[in-house]
C-alpha cells in the first residue's frame, strides 16, 4: 500500500485536465441530485413538523352532505381538549367588472387551533378574529378578511364592498398566510374568511349545498388516533365523515411533491450516469496515455494489484472530490432555494440538513463512478511490459475486456440500481435513458468503424475529418453520447408538451361546455335555461341530477377492506358525486360490458367505471351498497363503462338507473354550450339572477391548466438543458483529449503543403459529423420517446412536431460546432516549426 | 532462488548460485495460426557471463529475451531463470522475480515522465518496500555520473542522460541478471560507447549475468559469448 501511495502521488504530477472535467461533470450532477433529495427531505419534514397547523388540529372530521348533530358535537367536545367548528364553501366573488372563483371559509372563535393567521394590518392581531368578523343580526355587508391575491385580482382595498357566493361582504383586512391551506388546490384558490354564521344562511344549509362542515379537535394528552378513532366509531358507527390526520392530510401535496422529486431525481441520476460514463472515459483515456508508464512499473516488479490500487485511488480522488463538493454545494443551494421556493408552495418549506440524504447522493455518485471506472482499471492493469521492447513499440497493445471486467461492471451496476432512491418504474425510465445513451454510443462506434472507408469517396478535408473520428472513436462516442442524451430528453419534452397543448386547443376547448354549473336547485333549472338559451340561437343547456353518497360495500366487501390500486382509491374514499339516468345520457362514456339497463332486473341498478371495476375485482351482478344522506341503498351492478375522463364532458364513476330514494333532496349540475364570447356575460347574468349557482368558465380552467403546463414545461426544459449543460464538460474533455492529436495532424499536413483552408475544412467536417452523430439519432429517439409518452402515458393522439425538432437539431449542431471552433482555429494557426521543436 | 516465490512484498532471494543464470530447454514460440517465432531453442548461460544476441529484425531475438524475462509464455519447452522454473509462475510472481532479480534496459529508455531521475531510479526498491531506497538510488545515480541531475524530470535530460538513468534503475537492486534490448539503438556513436562501457563495467563489478539484444556488430568483441537468431533458431557465433 505504501508503494501504491508513493506512485499515486507521483501520478498526480501529470496532466489532469481530463480528470478535472470528469470531476466537474460529477460535481454538477451530484449538486443537482443532492439539491433535489434534500429539498424533498426538507419538504417532507416541514409537512410533519407543521402537520397539526396545516390540518388545523390533531384530527379533522368533514361532512359534505349534512350538519354535525348536537350529539356528535357534544361527544367530540367531551373527548377533546379544544375544538373548532368551521364551514367551507366555494363560489364566485364579484367586484365591479371583475370576478374570481374563491374558497369561502366560515370560522368560529377557536380558529385557528394551531398556528397564526397573520394579517396585513397588525393592529388587529390582538383582537379575536370572530369579533372583527362579527355580523349584527345577519346584516350585510358582512365583514371579511380576503387573501392578498384576491385583493389584487378584484382590485379591492380595505372597506370595499364585494359579493362572494351570493353574500355581500366588506373587506376588513388582508390575509398574508393561511395557516391551514387546502392541500388539494396546488395553485391555491383565493380565500375569503368570514364568521361561521355568515355561511349558515338558507342557501348553505339545504341538502346538496356546496358546503363542507369541519370539526377540528385537539386530542387529550395521552390519547392517540389509534385509541380515539375506535371510540368515535363505536359511538357513531354511521357517521359517514371523512377523518383526516396530520399524517394523511397532505396526500395531494405529497403526491405532487413526490412526483416532482422523482422526475428531478431521475434527471439528476441521468446526469450522474453521464458523469460516471465521463469518469470512466476520462480514466480510460488517461490510462491509454499512461500505458507505457504502467508497463514500466510492471516491468520493474509492480503487480497488477498495485496498478489497480494506484489508479483506483486516482479515480476515487477526482470522482469523490467532485461528488463531495457537489453534495456540499447541493446542500448549500438547498438552504438558499428553500425559502425562495416556500413562497410558491401551499405549505411551508423549512430547509433542514439531512446527513442520510447527503451520504445517499454522495454514495450514488461514487457507486456510479466505480461502475464505470472498474473496467478500464481492470483492463489496463493487465498490460504486458512486453510493449516496452523496441520491436513492439508501435503496436496497439491495449488489453481487451475479459469476462472478469464485465462481471465486476455488472455487479457494480446491480449495486447502483439497488441503491437508487427511486421506485422501480422510475428505474425503468432511467434504464430507458441508459438505453438511449448506449444507442448513441454504439451508433457512433459503428459509424467510426465505417468512417475510414467512407472517407475514400469524399474530398480530402472530409476524409481527414472522418479519419479523426475513426481514430478517436471512443472519446468521440463519449462526447456524442453526453451531448445527445440532453437533446433527446429536450425533444421528448417539447414534443409531449406541444401535443398536450394542441389537444387542449384543438379538441377540449371545442368540445367542452363553455360554462359548468354546480349547485342548481330543482326550481332553478328553468330560469337557468332561459338565460343560457337567450345568449344565442345555438346556445343550449344540459343538466344532470346530482347527489352525494359514499360506497359502503361492493359484493359484500366493505369499501375500506377493498384492495384498490393508488390510482383508483379516490372512488372508495369519502363522498362521491352520483347521478341517475334512464340511459339517454351517459356523458363521455360508452358501455364496455353488460347492459344499460337490464329490464329483467327489478330494483335499482348501477353502472361502474370499467377500469376501477377491474381494479377492484368487481363482476357484473355484484351488489353495490351506497350510503346516501345516512340511508343505505343497494343496487345491482349491471354494466361497466369505458369513461373518457379527458373529454371534459360531465362524467361519473357510478351511474344509477333511477332516483335511489323517493323524495331524496338533490341538486343538479350542468353545462352550457355557448359561443366563447358569450361565456363571461352569461356567467355574470347567472350570478346576478341565481347567486347560489357556481358557474365555472372552462376557458379559465383551460388557461389555468395550460399555465400550469407551461410552468411544468419550463421546469422540465430547464432539467433537459441541465442535462445538456452537465454533458458539456465531457465534450470539453473530448476536445482536450483530441487536441494534441489534432494539432499534430495539422502540423504534419501543413508541412506536407496543406493550406489553412483545408485544415479548417477538415476540422469543420470532423465537428459537423460529430454534431450530426449526436443530433440526428437524438432527435429521432426524442421524437419516439415523445410519441410513446403522449400515446401510452397520456393516451393522446400524437402529432409530429418535426418543425420544432428540426430547429432544436440545427441549433444544437451549431452549438457543437461553436464549441469546436476554438480548436479548429488553433489547429489552423499552428506553426509547424514550433510544434516540431516542442516534440 | 529455488524456494517458492511469494506474492507479497518480501524480497525473493536466489538461494543457489551454482545453477546457470539462464537455462532454456527445447523452447518454442508459435503465434496463431501457425507463425513459428522460436523453434526448439536450447541455451544455457552460466552466471556472470556477458552474452550478445544478434540477428535480423523479426528473427525472434526480442521474443527470446521476453521469454527469459517472464513476459512471454513459451508455446513449448522449459525455461529456468536464475534456477527458477518460470513456466508455471503467474503474472504477479513473475513481477516479483523481475523486481528482485532482473534488471532491464530498453532502447527507448522508458522512464516515467512524472518522476524525477532519482525517483525513477528508486522505483524497483520502493516497490519492494526497501527502507533506504532513495539513498541507494542516489549512490547508483552517482555511479552513472548524474549526481547533479537527480531532481530533473526525463524531459529535462538528454537521450544519453536518460539512458544512464535507465541503467541506474536496472542496477539499483543489484540484480543477478540484466536484460538489455538494443540499449544503444537510440543514441549517437559517442554516447553509445559511453553507455555500453558503463553497462559492462557495472555488470562486471556486480558479477551480473548480462544478455544484450543488439544490432551493433562493432561491440561484439566485448562479450563472452555471441549468439545469432536466424528464423527462430539459435546459432553460436563466438565463445570466449
Amino acid at each position: 500500500m505504501q508503494a501504491a501511495g508513493i506512485l499515486f502521488r507521483r501520478e498526480l504530477r501529470g496532466k489532469k485536465g481530463l480528470f478535472l472535467f470528469a470531476a466537474g461533470t460529477m460535481l454538477l450532477a451530484t449538486t443537482a441530485l443532492t439539491l433535489v433529495l434534500s429539498l424533498s427531505y426538507s419538504f417532507e419534514s416541514s409537512l410533519v413538523a407543521q402537520g397539526r397547523v396545516i390540518l388545523g388540529g390533531d384530527v379533522d372530521l368533514r361532512l359534505s352532505q349534512r350538519e354535525f348533530s348536537a350529539a356528535e358535537y357534544d361527544w367530540i367536545k367531551q373527548n377533546s381538549t379544544a375544538l373548532s367548528h368551521i364551514r367551507i364553501s366555494r363560489g364566485l366573488a364579484v367586484a365591479g367588472e371583475n370576478s374570481q372563483l374563491i374558497r369561502i371559509k366560515g370560522i368560529d372563535e377557536q380558529y385557528p387551533l394551531f398556528g397564526e393567521l397573520p394579517l396585513r394590518t397588525p393592529s388587529e392581531r390582538n383582537t379575536p378574529h370572530t369579533a372583527v368578523l362579527q355580523t349584527t343580526n345577519g346584516q350585510t355587508p358582512a365583514p371579511a378578511y380576503i387573501s392578498e391575491n384576491l385583493a389584487l385580482l378584484l382590485e379591492l382595498e380595505e372597506g370595499d364592498i364585494f359579493t362572494a357566493a351570493g353574500i355581500t361582504l366588506q373587506v376588513k383586512n388582508f390575509i398574508i398566510n393561511e395557516p391551514d391551506p387546502d392541500p388539494r388546490l396546488w395553485a391555491g384558490a383565493p380565500l375569503v374568511l368570514v364568521n361561521k354564521s355568515v355561511l349558515e344562511g338558507e342557501s348553505f344549509m339545504r341538502p346538496g349545498a356546496l358546503v363542507s362542515r369541519h370539526i377540528r379537535a385537539v386530542l387529550p394528552a395521552g390519547e392517540t388516533l389509534k385509541t380515539w378513532e375506535p371510540k368515535l366509531n363505536t359511538a357513531f358507527p354511521d357517521g359517514g365523515w371523512r377523518l383526516r390526520t396530520p399524517e394523511n392530510s397532505q396526500g395531494t401535496v405529497r403526491r405532487i411533491a413526490n412526483r416532482m422529486r422523482d422526475f428531478l431525481a431521475l434527471a439528476s441520476l441521468a446526469a450522474i450516469l453521464l458523469a460516471g460514463i465521463g469518469c470512466g472515459n476520462a480514466l480510460s483515456a488517461f490510462l491509454r496515455a499512461r500505458m507505457r508508464a504502467i508497463a514500466v512499473i510492471k516491468m520493474v516488479g509492480g503487480s497488477a494489484a498495485l496498478i489497480r490500487r494506484i489508479y483506483l485511488m486516482l479515480a476515487t480522488l477526482f470522482a469523490a472530490g467532485g461528488a463531495l463538493i457537489g453534495a456540499m454545494a447541493g446542500m448549500g443551494a438547498m438552504f438558499i432555494i428553500a425559502p425562495l421556493l416556500s413562497v410558491y408552495l401551499p405549505t411551508p418549506l423549512v430547509a433542514e440538513w439531512s446527513t442520510i440524504t447527503f451520504l445517499r447522493a454522495l454514495l450514488t455518485a461514487l457507486a456510479m463512478t466505480a461502475a464505470f471506472a472498474a473496467p478500464p482499471i481492470l483492463r489496463f492493469a493487465r498490460i504486458n511490459p512486453l510493449t516496452l521492447f523496441a520491436s513492439s513499440a508501435n503496436e496497439d497493445s491495449t488489453p481487451a475486456n475479459d469476462w472478469q471486467d464485465r462481471a465486476v461492471t455488472g455487479a457494480a451496476f446491480v449495486l447502483v440500481a439497488l441503491a437508487l432512491p427511486l421506485d422501480w418504474d422510475k428505474k425503468i425510465m432511467l434504464l430507458g435513458i441508459v438505453v438511449i445513451a448506449a444507442v448513441l454510443y454504439g451508433l457512433t462506434l459503428v459509424f467510426a468503424a465505417v468512417a475510414q472507408r467512407l472517407g475514400n469517396y469524399l474530398p480530402i478535408a472530409w476524409r481527414w475529418g472522418l479519419l479523426a473520428i475513426a481514430r478517436n472513436r471512443r472519446q468521440t462516442a463519449a462526447g456524442v453520447m453526453s451531448f445527445g442524451v440532453g437533446i433527446c430528453v429536450l425533444i421528448a419534452i417539447i414534443n409531449t408538451e406541444n401535443n398536450f397543448s394542441a389537444r387542449i386547443d384543438d379538441t377540449l376547448r371545442q368540445k367542452a361546455p363553455a360554462l359548468y354549473f354546480m349547485g342548481i336547485l330543482p326550481d332553478q333549472h328553468q330560469p337557468l335555461e332561459e338565460i343560457v338559451t337567450a345568449q344565442s340561437a345555438q346556445a343550449s343547456l344540459r343538466v344532470i341530477p346530482f347527489i352525494r353518497g359514499r360506497i359502503h360495500s361492493i359484493g359484500g366487501t366493505l369499501a375500506k377492506d377493498i384492495d384498490a390500486p393508488p390510482g383508483e382509491q379516490w372512488i372508495l374514499r369519502g363522498d362521491r358525486g352520483l347521478t341517475w339516468t334512464d340511459g339517454s345520457y351517459i356523458g363521455g362514456s360508452r358501455v364496455s360490458e353488460g347492459v344499460l339497463w337490464d329490464d329483467s332486473i327489478d330494483g335499482l341498478q348501477a353502472s361502474f367505471d370499467d377500469e376501477a371495476a377491474h381494479a377492484f375485482g368487481i363482476e357484473i351482478g355484484d351488489t353495490l351498497e351506497l350510503n346516501i344522506l345516512g340511508e343505505k341503498v343497494t343496487a345491482v351492478i349491471t354494466n361497466f363503462r369505458a369513461i373518457e375522463w379527458q373529454s371534459f364532458d360531465i362524467n361519473f364513476a357510478i351511474l344509477l338507473s333511477e332516483l335511489p330514494l323517493a323524495g331524496l333532496p338533490h341538486t343538479f349540475m350542468g353545462g352550457a354550450y355557448l359561443e366563447r364570447e358569450d361565456a363571461v356575460p352569461a356567467q355574470k347574468e347567472i350570478y346576478n339572477a341565481l347567486p347560489n349557482i357556481v358557474p365555472i368558465n372552462t376557458a379559465v380552467v383551460f388557461d389555468a391548466i395550460q399555465n400550469l403546463l407551461l410552468r411544468a414545461s419550463i421546469l422540465l426544459k430547464a432539467t433537459a438543458l441541465f442535462l445538456i449543460f452537465s454533458g458539456l464538460p465531457m465534450i470539453f474533455a473530448t476536445l482536450i483529449e483530441n487536441r494534441r492529436r489534432r494539432l499534430a495532424t495539422a502540423t504534419t499536413l501543413r508541412l506536407l503543403g496543406a493550406t489553412r483552408a483545408v485544415i479548417i475544412k477538415a476540422g469543420i467536417a470532423e465537428f459537423m459529423v460529430m454534431a450530426l452523430l449526436a443530433v440526428i439519432p437524438a432527435a429521432l429517439l426524442g421524437a419516439f420517446a415523445g410519441r410513446t409518452i403522449t400515446t401510452t402515458i397520456f393516451e393522446l393522439e400524437w402529432q409530429s412536431q418535426w418543425q420544432s425538432i428540426a430547429v432544436i437539431a440545427v441549433v444544437s449542431a451549431l452549438l457543437f460546432l461553436l464549441l469546436g471552433a476554438a480548436d479548429i482555429a488553433r489547429a489552423a494557426k499552428q506553426a509547424p516549426f514550433a510544434m516540431l521543436r516542442n516534440e | 532462488m529455488n524456494n517458492a516465490l511469494t506474492t507479497d512484498n518480501t524480497p525473493t532471494v536466489a538461494a543457489a548460485t551454482d545453477t546457470p543464470a539462464i537455462h532454456l530447454s527445447h523452447v518454442a514460440l508459435t503465434f496463431p495460426p501457425a507463425v513459428e517465432v522460436i523453434k526448439d531453442v536450447n541455451l544455457t548461460i552460466p552466471r556472470g557471463r556477458h552474452v550478445a544476441l544478434i540477428g535480423r529484425s523479426g528473427s525472434g531475438k526480442t521474443s527470446l529475451l521476453a521469454i527469459i524475462g517472464g513476459l512471454l509464455k513459451p508455446s513449448g519447452g522449459q525455461v529456468q531463470t536464475l534456477g527458477q522454473p518460470i513456466n508455471d509462475l503467474d503474472e504477479d510472481q513473475l513481477a516479483l522475480l523481475r523486481r528482485d532479480n532482473i534488471g532491464v534496459v530498453f532502447q527507448h529508455f522508458h522512464l516515467l515522465e512524472t518522476m524525477t531521475a532519482l525517483e525513477n531510479t528508486a522505483l524497483p526498491l520502493e516497490l519492494g518496500g526497501h527502507p533506504n531506497a532513495l539513498a541507494r538510488a542516489k549512490e547508483m545515480l552517482a555511479a552513472v555520473g548524474l549526481t547533479n541531475r537527480m531532481s530533473h524530470f526525463p524531459a529535462q535530460l538528454s537521450g544519453g542522460e536518460q539512458q544512464r538513468v535507465a541503467i541506474a534503475r536496472a542496477f539499483v537492486s543489484t540484480p543477478p541478471l540484466l536484460l538489455a534490448d538494443e540499449p544503444t539503438g537510440n543514441l549517437d556513436d559517442d554516447t553509445s560507447e559511453q553507455v555500453l562501457h558503463m553497462l559492462l563495467d557495472i555488470g562486471k563489478q556486480n558479477n551480473t549475468t548480462m544478455l544484450f539484444v543488439t544490432h551493433n556488430n562493432t561491440i561484439l568483441d566485448r562479450f563472452d559469448e555471441v549468439w545469432e537468431m536466424k528464423n527462430g533458431t539459435l546459432h553460436t557465433m563466438q565463445v570466449k
